[in-house]
């Protein structure tokens, strides 16, 4: 793959103590959401994007304002599996100014998480629905 | 790279991918001693190893580690053959 995409090379190195800073977002009293986007501004590997990702997770389960990043509840509808991608999703979501919360049902249950007016995806009332379906899978 | 270099810097990798500082990188660890160390975070210790050591592995090399001492010999092999091109 061209080097220019997956080591996202437009964008700034992070910082040395990308961890340490991010660990202390944890207990800090500041604008957690600004702090974040700042954090996900630059090239994250798939580590710092899952850490990032993990911290997201963390305030929004700890009830923690995450403004101004703009909520958006997206499901992923998927036949392959996608845990990798996730944490990709949400941290760079992070960058564009988006609290992203994903949605992700169990594995390959495509039809009934859609047509199931009570399943996981349903109830969850999504802001958006990602179909991401594999051809080989569609028959 | 000898081995003590590469367990070096396998400590630095195992710190980074579980967001863990206190992980020993010894010769029998594997993953039933780490908590999170899962099937998805192996692909993403893989992914990191091959990345920081600039080797490629295939997915029987892989399936046959049992411990980081059988990732180390792999990695040992593998940049050895990689200075010898």
């Amino acid at each position: 793959m061209n080097s220019l995409y997956s080591e996202l090379q437009w964008l700034p190195r992070p910082p040395r103590e990308f961890r340490e800073r991010l660990r202390d977002l944890e207990n800090s009293a500041g604008q957690l959401g600004r702090e974040l986007q700042s954090l996900a501004l630059h090239a994250l590997d798939v580590n710092q994007l899952t850490k990032l990702a993990k911290t997201i997770g963390k305030a929004r389960a700890d009830g923690r304002s995450l403004e101004p990043l703009v909520p958006l509840r997206l499901a992923v509808l998927s036949n392959s599996t996608i845990d990798l991608i996730v944490p990709a999703l949400v941290a760079s979501a992070a960058r564009h100014g988006i609290a992203l919360e994903v949605i992700q049902p169990s594995y390959d249950q495509v039809a009934q998480e859609a047509l199931t007016p009570g399943s996981k995806v349903n109830s969850s009332k999504p802001d958006a629905v990602l179909l991401a379906l594999d051809y080989r899978a569609l028959r | 790279m000898d081995e003590p270099q590469i367990y070096a810097r396998l400590a630095e990798i195992f710190q980074d991918v579980f967001d863990e500082d206190s992980i020993a990188v010894t010769p029998e660890l594997s993953a039933k001693d780490v908590d999170g160390w899962d099937s998805l975070t192996h692909i993403r210790l893989m992914l990191t190893v091959e990345k920081a050591f600039k080797i490629k592995f295939s997915v029987p090399e892989i399936g046959k580690l049992e411990n980081v001492g059988d990732l180390v010999m792999l990695i040992k092999a593998r940049t050895l053959k990689k200075q010898l091109q």
